[in-house]
């Protein structure tokens, strides 16, 4: 669109408009309401319902439909004349003359777009005799469900699944008045869940099976909020009602969502009202966590805290914040542990993203990272490495894919399973697991390589190198989930070494959770404080000091192995589990039971909690306020929208309690003094780079594949972790551990879906299900991440992607 | 010699002020004060000296109920404050919302006949209450019994109209709402009128001695003093006011009917009583022309005004069109939403001028709802009437003020 204007009348009155608006653009400009049906912003206008017709002068002799009409200048727009409002009024009529007569149990009465046009346009009375159709609902998977009668066939589902999800499950089927809306092709549904398709039903044709009948759409409490499963940030409304989230819908068409969700953010909220949740504080007496109430935890755990301080000083003391809580959660925990025990030992548990931070930035620098969507979408060339971002960061995929087809950028992946991105690539290879980094580093420049590395043929790597060398500006996309542990190091150096080998090489690592970077940010390190600055630097201490008030001790801490190692005597866990998550969790279990004290803050019972002296039930992120920061830097505001279940208390409360318990009250009453103290705080991190790109070689020592399978492993678009494993509707999708093989390798071992299989490396074995995809490529197996009784780094605690191993038929 | 008249309860009903003097406690359960309401009485002697009627005991937050809930929701809570006239207070909050949408000259005949006779028989009905309650507080108790067994017919005619004796929800925006009254109600009313008599009563009071002389020059309010204090209804006209919204502003279908105003300048209870006899008399005639004028309209004639975007549509038709389901819910749902802004409505109610005032914001539910009742503001007159005279005067005071806490309270 061109940001010269035209101009034109609407209804006698003189509107100005960039030229290539639509008719329909214009009228609303002016606030001049026209009535529609197919019409959603996300969407390209489309012309399906006819209810936005207008007359136009000079123009055809019949009305014409504004959405699909571009404004031209001079042009007389007449709006509401007597047969423009017939027109509309016998679109409504005959839509309604088979619709079934459901209102009073449809789940879209009450926000239902027919409903509130019938009623608009004033019709009252049908001409025609009412004769629903009567289809059965069909279930389309399990979540989404689909009621033909229902339907009004403006498309708005196919078309957004199409164009902005890039899926395309859904088209039309059959011709004129036998025309419903079916899987494409006549298929099974594949689709990637997300619910866009319910979301953006004008009627109550598709419909989540989750929310049926759940409540009444209009009854809800809406608050705006920031999706928790992955750390693309997306905007959230939350939708409540009586102390339950019902449901969760898009909120706005802002980066970075854009309008759309994913699987997990439409229909991952439903952890927030399990039963499983942690309900009341617990305090272990002899032997067994007995209920107890705050008064008793706080005066526990503060007696508790005092006597490790007293005796063995505050270095005994460390504390672990979550990527899964606010910036001001951790920030609270941080400043605890800082300035009322006075301990620099304070963590967030290792992360793909941090490891990959610190690399980039040693070498490039801190502005290379932390960049936002909207470069990565302007960017001419989209490179993604390793994991699926389909799967991953679904919400980023999609975004890609539109990019891709919309404003013509070039996609390449090089993926170790195919995926729906690579249905968009001008180019992609298979890239053998464990073998990305040195894929990148041919990318780069490197020709002695061999194919059995990277899995990747020499053509294959000149056609992406031409189109890397051809591109004024290029992202490099990486998720730097479970599949970078042990390689966070090799990946930064080879993006780095492609950074220098192309002009405008913008580099995209993806954390893993919603805040990852808040925790890296937050200053949850024991030699970083808040804003990224360092505890060795003297200024930064004063800075905090002046800030906050009070004095931060100017000793780092120890790495958390070595504070566990050590001399820890007691450890704060603010929602994490570390026994669950550990590679080796038999010798984490021992650590955590030499402790003399292990608070745990939760708001699921997991096998750290089990071996807690207290577990404090924490509030999810649907009952307290703060902020997310996303894979861009960027915070997005959390609102408490229901009550915390229980005796459940938002995070920063508990610490606040516990501080004023231990005499140092930090006057929090609500989460915003947190939020201004943390602003006046929060910079963009600022390191200069500069070191050399570190010898690739050991990248190359290691991906010789051997005779069995190869490991890969990445997050599933529908695992989530223990929030996810506690959402029914997450759990429905994916409901048990699987190992993932290619059709071909199963025949080979004789196992078809669902089958048990074992599979082993040398640090372990572990028994799942098999699930044949022929996503994943032959001798390969696939262990989705984040199934909490499967998890992958126990075959390899050192990093799991790549590694050799058997598979076989239990 | 005075007494904060809040420390009597502290020390139980009574407190000696001094020889002479003492503060009296008079409710909140007591027979006389007709629910619950106290009154702080200094009395010296037998005489009182200053009375503080002490309001809130039945406070239930009905202008904040009607407030959360939407316009036809409302419906229901009106009749629960002046219970002895339900149907009265349903068309008062009617009418009020009708002016807030501007739909008033849209009512059909049929319904503004209706709601007339209704709130007629209704004013009867409360009348026979007062009658009975107040002859029962001096002493006499068979009209109690006379007088609740005419109101009995009564509240069988509501039953008849709607469902309900007492708290009839009756009618709806826009005129009677999906239910009419049934075909045979207009005669059952006919054969109540033809066998209703009041003469029972009126022989058994009017001319009684005992009765006259508890009542006759007692808890006089000059014409001043009632306009002074607001009074409306029987209070004011047995003051010699002749002030009747019916006439003054006629509503529903008043202006069609002949029936006179009762007016009485004595200003003493008796007059009140004499007002009140009068108004029933009158009531029967204005029901009887009400019925005549109902059996002349055409058959088909409309009960609901033909605005299918605040009248729900025929109940009949829902479960078969599209289009019908869709206007029920909308409305049902969503509720009638008024243009912003506000209006006041009052109506002559049994006990005085019922009014309702809203603000509107253009929601479904009120932004404000404000009831003038009259119970409450014609009992503020207790506090001059009732000093000068006896105990037992305040009691026959009180019943000639004929008050409902439901109202007072709300």
């Amino acid at each position: 669109m061109s940001n010269e204007l035209i101009s034109l009348t609407v209804d006698g009155v003189e509107v100005q408009v960039p030229a290539g608006s639509t008719v329909l653009q214009a009228c609303e400009s002016i606030g001049v309401e026209i009535p529609t049906l197919c019409t959603d912003p996300r969407l390209d206008p489309y012309g399906a319902c006819r209810m936005c017709v207008v007359e136009i002068q000079p123009g055809p002799p019949r009305p014409m439909a504004s959405c699909t009409m571009q404004a031209a200048p001079g042009m007389e727009v007449i709006t509401d004349s007597k047969s423009i409002k017939e027109i509309r009024k016998h679109v409504i009529e005959l839509q309604l003359q088979h619709h079934p007569l459901d209102c009073p149990y449809c789940d879209q009465a009450g926000t239902c777009e027919l409903q509130d046009e019938t009623f608009a346009q004033e019709i009252h009375q049908s001409p025609y005799e009412t004769v629903p159709k009567a289809h059965p609902e069909e279930i389309l998977n399990e979540v989404i469900l689909i009621n033909h009668n229902r339907c009004i066939l403006c498309g708005r589902c196919v078309r957004i699944c199409d164009e902005q999800i890039g899926v395309y499950a859904l088209d039309f089927v059959h011709r004129a008045i036998s025309t419903f809306i079916a899987p494409a092709q006549h298929k099974e549904m594949d689709c990637e869940r997300c619910g866009m398709c319910i979301e953006t039903c004008p009627v109550g044709a598709l419909l989540s099976r989750p929310f049926k009948h759940a409540a009444r759409s209009w009854q809800t409490d809406k608050t705006a909020s920031t999706c928790p499963h992955c750390s693309v940030g997306c905007s959230l409304l939350v939708e409540s009602r009586h102390g339950d989230v019902v449901r969760t819908r898009t909120n706005g068409l802002e980066e970075p969502a854009n309008g759309i969700l994913c699987a997990k953010g439409f229909f991952g909220h439903s952890y927030v009202n399990s039963d499983d949740r942690l309900t009341q504080p617990l305090i272990r007496r002899n032997g067994r966590l007995e209920p107890a109430t705050w008064h008793e935890a706080i005066s526990h755990v503060s007696g508790a805290l005092r006597g490790v301080i007293d005796r063995d000083g505050p270095g005994a003391v460390g504390a672990v914040g979550s990527p899964n809580c606010t910036n001001e959660d951790n920030y609270a925990l941080q400043r605890f542990t800082r300035q009322v025990v006075g301990s620099n030992n304070i963590y967030s548990q290792s992360s793909g993203f941090h490891e990959t931070f610190h690399a980039l930035a040693s070498v490039l620098g801190s502005g290379a990272v932390l960049r936002s969507q909207s470069e990565l979408l302007d960017s001419d060339v989209i490179l993604v490495v390793g994991a699926d971002i389909g799967q991953t960061h679904n919400v980023v995929g999609a975004h890609i894919k539109r990019a891709v087809r919309r404003n013509g950028r070039q996609l390449l992946t090089a993926t170790r399973l195919a995926g729906t991105l690579d249905r968009y690539a001008a180019a992609s290879v298979r890239v053998r697991p464990g073998g990305e980094a040195a894929l990148l580093a041919a990318l780069a420049g490197r020709d002695d390589i061999p194919e059995s590395v990277t899995g990747a043929s020499d053509a294959a790597l000149q056609t992406m190198r031409d189109a890397l060398a051809a591109a004024g500006s290029v992202a490099v996309v990486w998720d730097t989930g479970v599949w970078t542990l042990g390689r966070t190091e090799e990946l930064a150096s080879a993006a780095a070494s492609l950074a220098q080998a192309f002009p405008d090489v913008r580099l995209f690592p993806l954390a893993e959770r919603a805040n990852t970077v808040g925790t890296l940010l937050t200053g949850m390190a024991p030699d970083m404080l808040p804003g990224l600055r360092p505890v060795a630097v003297a200024e930064a201490l004063a800075e905090i000091e002046a800030v906050t008030g009070a004095p931060t001790p100017p000793d780092s801490g120890t790495s958390l192995a070595e504070f566990l190692a050590a001399d820890a005597r007691a450890l704060y866990v603010m929602g994490e589990d570390l026994v669950g998550s550990a590679g080796d969790p038999s010798a984490m279990r021992e650590q955590l039971a030499n402790l003399d004290l292990l608070i745990v803050q939760d708001i699921f019972m997991s096998p750290t909690a089990e071996a807690a002296d207290v577990v404090l039930p924490g509030a999810s992120f649907a009952e307290k306020g703060g902020h997310f920061t996303n894979f861009e830097g960027r915070r997005g505001p959390l609102a408490p929208a229901i009550i915390p279940v229980g005796d459940a208390r938002p995070d920063w409360e508990i610490i606040a309690r516990l501080a004023a318990a231990l005499g140092s009250d930090f006057g929090w009453r609500s989460h915003e003094p947190i939020s201004d103290e943390l602003e006046r705080l929060w910079r963009m991190p600022e390191i200069e780079g500069g070191e050399p790109i570190a010898d690739l070689n050991g990248a190359l020592s290691q991906a010789n594949g051997s005779d069995g399978f190869t490991l890969a492993t990445e997050q599933h678009l529908y695992t989530a972790g223990v929030t996810g494993r506690h959402a029914p509707s997450l759990a429905l999708m994916l409901p048990d551990a699987v190992a993932e093989l290619n059709p071909a390798d199963a025949e080979e071992l004789g196992v078809s879906d669902g089958d048990p299989i074992s599979v082993a490396s040398h640090a372990g074995a572990l028994n799942l299900k098999s699930l044949v995809a022929s996503r994943v490529p032959r001798g390969v197996v696939n262990l989705p991440d984040r199934f909490l009784d499967a998890p992958p780094r126990r075959l390899d605690p050192a990093g799991p992607n790549g590694t050799p191993v058997q598979v076989t038929k239990r | 010699m005075s007494v904060e008249t809040g420390t009597a309860s502290m020390f139980g009903d009574i407190e000696q002020i001094s020889e002479n003097q003492m503060v009296l406690n008079m409710g909140p359960q007591h027979p006389s004060t007709h629910g619950v309401m106290r009154l702080l009485i200094e009395v010296d002697g037998e005489t009182v000296t200053k009375c503080t009627p002490d309001v809130g005991y039945l406070h239930r937050g009905v202008e904040k109920l009607i407030e959360t809930h939407d316009y036809r929701g409302g419906i229901t809570l009106t009749d629960r404050m002046d219970y002895t006239a339900g149907p009265s207070n349903n068309m008062g909050y009617l009418m009020a919302i009708e002016k807030l949408m501007g739909m008033e000259d849209e009512i059909p005949l049929r319904a503004k006949l209706l709601r007339t006779a209704v709130a007629e028989l209704s004013r009867l009905a409360s009348h026979h209450i007062w009658i009975g309650t107040h002859a029962l507080d001096i002493g006499a108790m068979s009209a109690f019994l006379w007088s609740l067994r005419e109101r009995e017919k009564i509240l069988f005619l509501f039953e008849q109209a709607c469902g309900a004796r007492l708290t009839t929800s009756f009618m709806r925006v826009g005129g009677t709402g999906p239910h009419d009254v049934p075909e045979s109600w207009v005669e059952n009313v006919d054969a109540f009128l033809d066998s209703y008599t009041l003469d029972e009563l009126n022989s058994l009071l009017t001319g009684n001695e005992i009765f006259q002389s508890r009542t006759r020059g007692v808890g006089i309010i000059p014409a001043e003093q009632a306009l002074s204090y607001g009074l409306t209804g029987p209070p004011l006209r047995g003051s010699g006011v002749d002030w009747d919204l019916r006439k003054a502003r006629p509503y529903a279908a008043y202006d069609m009917i002949d029936f006179e105003i009762p007016v009485f300048p004595e200003g003493d209870v008796y007059a009140r009583y004499l007002v009140r006899l009068n108004e029933m008399y009158q009531a029967t005639r204005i029901v009887r022309q009400c019925m005549e004028h109902l059996r002349d309209l055409p058959p088909d004639a409309p009960s609901n005004a033909d605005r299918p975007d605040l009248v729900p549509p025929d109940v009949g038709r829902v479960p078969f069109d599209m289009e019908a389901m869709i206007n029920h819910f909308k409305l049902v749902m969503h509720g009638v939403q008024p243009p912003v802004g506000e209006a006041y409505f009052g109506i002559e109610g049994p006990k005085g001028e019922l009014g309702y005032y809203f603000v509107s914001d253009g929601s479904g539910m009120p932004y404000r709802c404000h009831v003038r009742s009259p119970s409450f503001v014609n009992l503020g007159v207790m506090e001059d009437a009732a000093v000068g005279g006896l105990i037992a005067d305040t009691v026959a005071l009180i019943g000639s003020i004929d008050i409902v806490l439901g109202e007072v309270d709300r």
